[in-house]
C-alpha cells in the first residue's frame, strides 16, 4: 500500500487513481439534505438537483450544455441573476445586502466569496485573466511539490548514488518521497472520515483524493507556517462541496454564458478550491497554531501560586503568542458587555473559553451548525471585512444563544454547561444567530463612537496630550495609507470616498478635526460613515500590519538564534496592530513597558511587563 | 439525569493516544451506547461524563476529557493533563505504530502531571478486527507490567470490555483515595468531592485532606 505512485501533475481532471488508498467504507446514513444554502433566490431547485448521483464524468468532461433539457423555465434568470450581480459589480451594495439580510442565499455564493476574498478582481472584465494566472499557479504549485515515482527515475540517472530507494540523506528524492508520503497518509486519514462523509458526494474515490491533494500541496507551500492540522481539511470540504453543487447547477443550466462556465468549470475544481482555501487559511492559521514556547508566559504561569493557570487570559499576560487562546480569550471578556449574567455563569463555573472556543474557530463554525447553512454564514464572515471581525461577533452571539438553551432547559452545572457548549449543531436556526451577530456589531460599533468621542472631548478640554494621543496618532498616517499605491492595488475601491473628501476639505488637518466637528456641529449620517470609514482603515491597517508581523516573525523562528529583543519589538507592534484593530484594550503602560525596554535586561525583560500589566 | 447531580466523587481523566487509534469512539461507547464507524476527529479537546459504581453505593462521576491524536506535546492538550487524576493510555491492537508511540504518551502525561498523583490505565482497542492485529495481548501486557499500570483491551464496536476499562481506572483510583496516596486538593481538579448528601454518611472512609502539597515523587503508581 505504501508503494504508492503519485499523480502526474497536469491539469486534468482525471481523478487520482493511481494513489492507492484503503477502499471507502460508507458506513454512515445519508444526512439531512443542506438545504438552505445553494438555493437561487428566485428559483427553487429540486433536492434531486442538488443531489444528483455523480459520476466521473461531471469531473472529467465540459461538455456543452444540452439543449434539449426539458427545464428551460428556471433559466433566464440564472443568466440574468449573473450578469446583474456581475457585470458591474457593486461591493459596498452587495455587502449591504448580505448584511442587512435582503440577501441571505446566492446561486454564486462561491463566485462572492472569490470577490471577497481577493481570489478575483471586483470588475469581471479582469476575470478571464484573474483565473488563468490561479489556475496556472496552482498547476506549478502540483509541479513543484507532487513528487512522482517517474520523477525521481528521471534524475536516477545523473544521481545514482543520492537517488536510490534506501538512501537516508536529506536531499535524497527518494528519501523526500518517503516523508511526503507520511504527511499524506495523516492528511488521508482525516479526509476519509471528514464529517462532510455523511454526504454521498464524500465518499467518491477521487473527491477524497482531491482533498487530499489540496491539501497536502497546502501544507508543502506552507509547512513553515500553516502545516496541515486536523480540521483543516473540514473547511476545504465545504469549499470544493459549494462549488460543486453551484457548478453542476450551472452547467446543466443550458443558458450559461462563456464566463459562467468559465468560472464554473468542473475540470478546475481543485484549482479554484484552493484559491479559496489558501485565502481562508491566511486568516485561519493563527487559531491552529499550537507554538505556546513562549518563556514568557512559562514563568507567569510559575509565578502563579499554587492554583494553576489552565488557560492564561489575556489580562494575564500581554506577551502571549498563542493567538488562539489569545482571540478567543479577548472574544470571551467582551461577553462581559453582552451579556453579563452568563459571563458570571461562566465564571463561576471556571468554563474557559479555549475549550469550547478553539474548535469554533478552526472549523469556522463548521460543527456548530447545520452543515447547509455553513456557506450562508462564511460568505456573511468574508463579505463584512478583510480581517472576519464579523467572526467574534458570530463567537459572541452563539455564546449567547447557548446561553438562552441554559436558561430554557434549567442548566446550571458545569458538567451540562461545556456538554451543551461542545455538542456539535446546537443551532438549527442560523438566521437568528447572524441577526443576534450583527445587533451586537451594531452595538459595539454605537459604543465605541461614544468612547472615542468622550475621549476626544476629555482631551481637548484639558489641551494635553495624554497617553490616549497614541490611540489617536495612528490616524494619521492613514491618508498616506489609502494613497498608497501599493495598498490600493492590493485593494481596489476602499470604500472610503466620503472619508477622502472630507480630508481633502479638511486639507489634511489633524484627523481629529473631522471627528470634533461631527460631534459639535453635524452629528447626521455623515459623521458615521466618516467614522466608519476610520474603523475600516484602522482595521484594515491593522490587518496588513500583523500580516508584515507574522511573516517577519516567522522568518525569525527559523533563524537559528532569534534575538528576544527582536520579538519583543515585534510583540510592541503586534499589540498596536490589536489596539487599531480593537481586539485589545488600549494599555499604555504595557505599551510604554514595551517601549522602555532595554537590551540589558534581556533576561528578566518580564518583570517589566508583569509590573505594567 | 437527576442522578448526575448525585454523587460521591468527580475524578477528571484524559485519554491520550494517536490519531485513530479510536479514543472518541471509546468515549462515546461508554458514555453513550453507541459506535459510527469513522466519527470526525477531535478538533481541540471535547468533553464527556458519565457516573460509575465503584463500590456499592459509592458512586464517581467520571470527567472525560478527550484529545486530538495529533496534538501530542501540545500546549492545548498540555494544559488538561494537569488537573487530571487519570490517564487512560490508548493504542490501536491493528496498527503497531501506534503502539510504539504509547512510551511517548506516557512519558509526556508523567512530565506534565507531576508533581500530582495520578493513574495510568493501557488500553488497547479494536480488537473485533482480531484478523487484522498488529499487537498481540502479551506485548500490551508487557509493556503496562513494564511500566506497573493496569492494561486492558477493548472493542468499542461491540463494546467489548469498554464499561470494564472505566470502571478499572475509577476502582483503581478510589483505592488510592481510600488509602491516603491521593488527596482532594484546592486548587486541583483531578478530585472533588461530589455533592450527592443521601449516602455521604456512610461512605465518607476518606479523610478529606485540604490543601495538603502535592508530594513531589511518585508522581504514578509505581
Amino acid at each position: 500500500m505504501s508503494a504508492t505512485v503519485t499523480p502526474t501533475p497536469t491539469p486534468t481532471a482525471t481523478p487520482d487513481d493511481d494513489i492507492e488508498r484503503p477502499a471507502f467504507r460508507p458506513q454512515r446514513p445519508p444526512p439531512l439534505p443542506p438545504s438552505s444554502s445553494i438555493t437561487a433566490q428566485s428559483e427553487p431547485i429540486s433536492p434531486n438537483t442538488l443531489y444528483p448521483s455523480l459520476g466521473e464524468s461531471d469531473f472529467t468532461t465540459t461538455d456543452p450544455p444540452n439543449e434539449n433539457r426539458p427545464e428551460e423555465n428556471r433559466p433566464t434568470l440564472l443568466r440574468f441573476a449573473f450578469t446583474d450581480l456581475f457585470d458591474s459589480f457593486n461591493y459596498e451594495h452587495v455587502r449591504n445586502q448580505i448584511l442587512t439580510r435582503d440577501m441571505k442565499t446566492s446561486p454564486f455564493t462561491t463566485v462572492l466569496w472569490r470577490i471577497f476574498l481577493h481570489c478575483l478582481p471586483r470588475s469581471s472584465s479582469q476575470w478571464n485573466q484573474a483565473i488563468e494566472i490561479s489556475r496556472d499557479a496552482y498547476d506549478e504549485l502540483v509541479n513543484n511539490y507532487l513528487l512522482d515515482l517517474k520523477k525521481i527515475r528521471d534524475h536516477n540517472a545523473d544521481a545514482k548514488h543520492l537517488n536510490h530507494p534506501l538512501s537516508q540523506e536529506e536531499n535524497s528524492l527518494w528519501n523526500q518521497y518517503y516523508v511526503y508520503e507520511e504527511l499524506k497518509e495523516n492528511i488521508y486519514q482525516d479526509v476519509i472520515r471528514t464529517y462532510c462523509q455523511d454526504i454521498d458526494f464524500f465518499r467518491q474515490k477521487h473527491i477524497l483524493d482531491l482533498l487530499l491533494k489540496i491539501l497536502y500541496i497546502h501544507s508543502r507551500r506552507n509547512g513553515e507556517s500553516c502545516p496541515y492540522r486536523q480540521g483543516m481539511h473540514e473547511i476545504l470540504a465545504v469549499i470544493v462541496y459549494t462549488i460543486h453543487l453551484e457548478s453542476q447547477i450551472i452547467n446543466e443550466y443550458p443558458e450559461s454564458n462563456e464566463m459562467m462556465k468559465k468560472l464554473y468549470d468542473p475540470q478546475y475544481l481543485a484549482h479554484d478550491a484552493y484559491a479559496i482555501y489558501e485565502k481562508i487559511m491566511d486568516h485561519l492559521q493563527p487559531f491552529y497554531d499550537f507554538k505556546t514556547n513562549n518563556p514568557i508566559v512559562r514563568k507567569n504561569a510559575h509565578l502563579s501560586d499554587n492554583k494553576q493557570i489552565l488557560f492564561p487570559r489575556s489580562n494575564d499576560t500581554q506577551l502571549y503568542w498563542n493567538d488562539t487562546v489569545m482571540r478567543v480569550n479577548t472574544i470571551y471578556e467582551r461577553l462581559k458587555e453582552c451579556d453579563r449574567p452568563l459571563y458570571e455563569q461562566l465564571q463561576d463555573l471556571s468554563i474557559e473559553p479555549t475549550v469550547y472556543g478553539i474548535r469554533w474557530l478552526r472549523l469556522l463554525f463548521g460543527r456548530e451548525i447545520p452543515f447547509g447553512s455553513i456557506p450562508t454564514l462564511w460568505t456573511v464572515i468574508f463579505c463584512y471585512d478583510e480581517c472576519f471581525a464579523f467572526v467574534d461577533y458570530f463567537f459572541l452571539a452563539l455564546l449567547m444563544e447557548i446561553g438562552q438553551l441554559f436558561k430554557k432547559n434549567d442548566i446550571s452545572e458545569y458538567s451540562f454547561c461545556l456538554q451543551y457548549l461542545m455538542q456539535p449543531n446546537n443551532i438549527s436556526d442560523i438566521e437568528v444567530v447572524i441577526q443576534q451577530a450583527l445587533t451586537l456589531e451594531k452595538l459595539t460599533k454605537t459604543k465605541e463612537a461614544q468612547r472615542l468621542s468622550a475621549n476626544l472631548s476629555a482631551q481637548n478640554n484639558t489641551g494635553n496630550r495624554s497617553p490616549i494621543g497614541g490611540v489617536q496618532k495612528t490616524a494619521s498616517p492613514i491618508q498616506n495609507y489609502s494613497q498608497n499605491p501599493l495598498i490600493d492595488a492590493i485593494k481596489p475601491n476602499v470604500p472610503i470616498p466620503s472619508f477622502f473628501s472630507s480630508l481633502q476639505g479638511g486639507k489634511n488637518n489633524s484627523s481629529k478635526t473631522p471627528i470634533e466637528s461631527e460631534m459639535n456641529d453635524n452629528p447626521g449620517k455623515e459623521s458615521q460613515i466618516l467614522y466608519d470609514s476610520n474603523v475600516f482603515i484602522q482595521k484594515y491597517c491593522a490587518e496588513l500590519m500583523n500580516k508584515f508581523i507574522t511573516r517577519i516573525k516567522d522568518r525569525l523562528y527559523n533563524l537559528p538564534d532569534t534575538k528576544e529583543d527582536v520579538i519583543i519589538q515585534l510583540t510592541g507592534l503586534e499589540q498596536i496592530a490589536g489596539v487599531l484593530e480593537g481586539t485589545l484594550t488600549f494599555d499604555d503602560s504595557s505599551l510604554q513597558a514595551l517601549a522602555n525596554y532595554k537590551l540589558k535586561e534581556t533576561s528578566v525583560p518580564n518583570d517589566d511587563q508583569n509590573d505594567a500589566s | 439525569m437527576d442522578n448526575m447531580y448525585s454523587y460521591d466523587y468527580q475524578f477528571r481523566l484524559i485519554v491520550v493516544g494517536d490519531s485513530t487509534v479510536g479514543k472518541s469512539s471509546l468515549l462515546r461507547s461508554f458514555c453513550d451506547g453507541v459506535f459510527s464507524q469513522d466519527p470526525d476527529p477531535t478538533v481541540g479537546v471535547d468533553f464527556n461524563v458519565r457516573i460509575v459504581e465503584v463500590k456499592p453505593g459509592v458512586k464517581v462521576k467520571l470527567q472525560l476529557w478527550d484529545t486530538a491524536g495529533q496534538e501530542r506535546f501540545r500546549s492545548i492538550t498540555r494544559a488538561y493533563y494537569r488537573n487530571s487524576v487519570g490517564v487512560l493510555l490508548i493504542y490501536d491492537t491493528t496498527n503497531y505504530v501506534s503502539f510504539t508511540h504509547v512510551t511517548s504518551w506516557l512519558n509526556e502525561a508523567r512530565a506534565q502531571i507531576q508533581p500530582y498523583h495520578s493513574v495510568f490505565l493501557l488500553v488497547g482497542t479494536k480488537i473485533d478486527r482480531e484478523s487484522e492485529r498488529q499487537v498481540t495481548t502479551e506485548e500490551g501486557k508487557a509493556f503496562a507490567d513494564f511500566h506497573n499500570i493496569s492494561f486492558i483491551e477493548t472493542s468499542s464496536k461491540s463494546s467489548l470490555y469498554v464499561q470494564e476499562a472505566f470502571t478499572m481506572i475509577a476502582r483503581e483510583i478510589y483505592d488510592m483515595l481510600t488509602e491516603g496516596r491521593i488527596h482532594v486538593q484546592s486548587g486541583w481538579d483531578g478530585v472533588k468531592t461530589g455533592p450527592k448528601s443521601a449516602n455521604s454518611n456512610q461512605s465518607q472512609p476518606i479523610e478529606i485532606a485540604q490543601n495538603v502539597q502535592p508530594r513531589r515523587n511518585g508522581c504514578c503508581s509505581s
